[in-house]
């Protein structure tokens, strides 16, 4: 299993929140705010000969760019570079074992929903998918509207998977967003239904306040994660569910 | 008659320039996977974007945010367009290896950008909202009509 811990990630009730680059990067801006906010510490990573060769420095110490952090009974997953293909399926399979292995009461990504006129929509709504009864219970709890058509594409769909086949409570969160550019008033919506759902206090506001910002510096990891995502699209476009269609 | 043998040579040129063209934006696109997308000599910053297109129309959107709206420059040509911004302020990266250079400061926005098709300036319609600059611009109407004696 190629998760390993830094420090012993141990408790009860514990959360997994997922931000890996995609639609808008939303998922990565949302976990990167809640490290940074709740100055969380790194608590392990994931590491695979299929990652490209990068290194994150820290402090000039080498560290891989897929990486775990924690604050209390959160852990939060980030990734600093754009994730090839051929990673998603080890990466889903990591993590839903990792989630049986700590009991985590639920692991729940967070991820964009392409919305064509994004640009004039001021507040972006949340969707949620679960693998389980359980995970439906917590959105519906929230209050946060089920995605109830549609179809899933990519790591967030392979982690509802397969976590639906180990029985692990997993949760997709997807908040309406631009698809080719950073998107950080996604984020921050992504994140209030996620404080809901936890049952903690998350300050967005710095990500409404710096979205310019934040678009100018994500530029590059937007323009590699585009590259994967179009290949995706090439790749699945014309598998669609049939039923879609009928 | 002569009009007429003028017209398709005319035409068969527009269409050697389209197949150089096509080959320029492919050349573009495998480059554009290997450099980064700024320039530290020129200090200047590449924008994303994106080509959509629209049937009669083809819709491009650069995203611009942080730049002063009155240093926006737009200019569109029958093959490309370039677009140029300043920033509200520039930005300073530290800790950077660029030759001998330990930071690098980036003060606006560049962009040349070959069109797939070619269109006609003059109908082009320009907006700019929420740091977002869309151009709307008529493909140029493909085809001559050659009257049969």
């Amino acid at each position: 299993m190629p998760i390993y811990e830094v420090k012993k990630i141990e408790g009860r009730d514990l959360y997994l929140i997922g931000g890996l680059p995609d639609v808008g990067l939303v998922g990565t801006l949302a976990t990167i705010h809640l490290i940074k906010q709740f100055k969380m510490e790194e608590v392990g990573y994931y590491d695979s000969n299929k990652l490209p060769p990068i290194l994150v420095l820290d402090s000039g110490l080498p560290k891989s760019p897929v990486r775990i952090f924690s604050h209390r009974n959160i852990m939060v997953l980030t990734s600093e570079v754009a994730l090839p293909l051929n990673v998603f399926d080890d990466l889903a399979n990591s993590i839903i074992e990792f989630a049986v292995e700590k009991k985590f009461r639920a692991v729940i990504m967070i991820t964009g929903l392409i919305t064509r006129d994004r640009i004039d929509v001021e507040v972006p709504r949340v969707f949620g998918a679960a693998s389980s009864e359980e995970g439906l219970k917590l959105l519906k709890n929230a209050g946060i509207e089920l995605m109830n058509e549609g179809y899933l594409a990519g790591i967030n769909a392979l982690i509802l998977k397969k976590a639906a086949s180990k029985g692990v409570t997993s949760i997709v969160l997807m908040a309406q967003s631009f698809e080719a550019y950073p998107d950080p008033g996604a984020a921050a919506s992504a994140l209030e239904s996620l404080a809901k759902i936890i049952g903690i206090t998350i300050d967005v506001e710095k990500l409404r306040k710096e979205e310019e910002i934040l678009r100018i510096k994500l530029r590059e990891l937007m323009k590699r994660t585009r590259e994967v995502m179009d290949r995706i699209t090439k790749i699945y476009e014309l598998q669609k569910p049939a039923l879609m269609y009928v | 008659m002569s009009g007429d043998i003028d017209e398709i040579f005319r035409e068969y040129f527009r269409r050697i320039q389209r197949a150089i063209r096509r080959i320029e934006e492919e050349i573009e696109k495998e480059l554009s996977t290997l450099k980064p997308m700024w320039d530290h000599e020129r200090e200047c910053l590449e924008p994303l974007y994106d080509i959509i297109d629209e049937g009669d129309e083809i819709k491009v959107t650069f995203d611009l945010p942080y730049i002063k709206r009155d240093t926006l420059s737009v200019n569109i040509g029958e093959h490309e367009i370039v677009v140029e911004a300043e920033l509200k302020e520039e930005m300073r990266y530290t800790s950077y290896n660029v030759g001998k250079r330990r930071e690098i400061c980036f003060r606006r926005f560049y962009k040349r950008l070959i069109l797939p098709e070619d269109v006609e300036p003059k109908g082009a319609k320009v907006t700019y909202k929420r740091g977002f600059l869309i151009i709307t611009v008529p493909k140029k109407r493909k085809g001559y009509r050659i009257e049969v004696e």
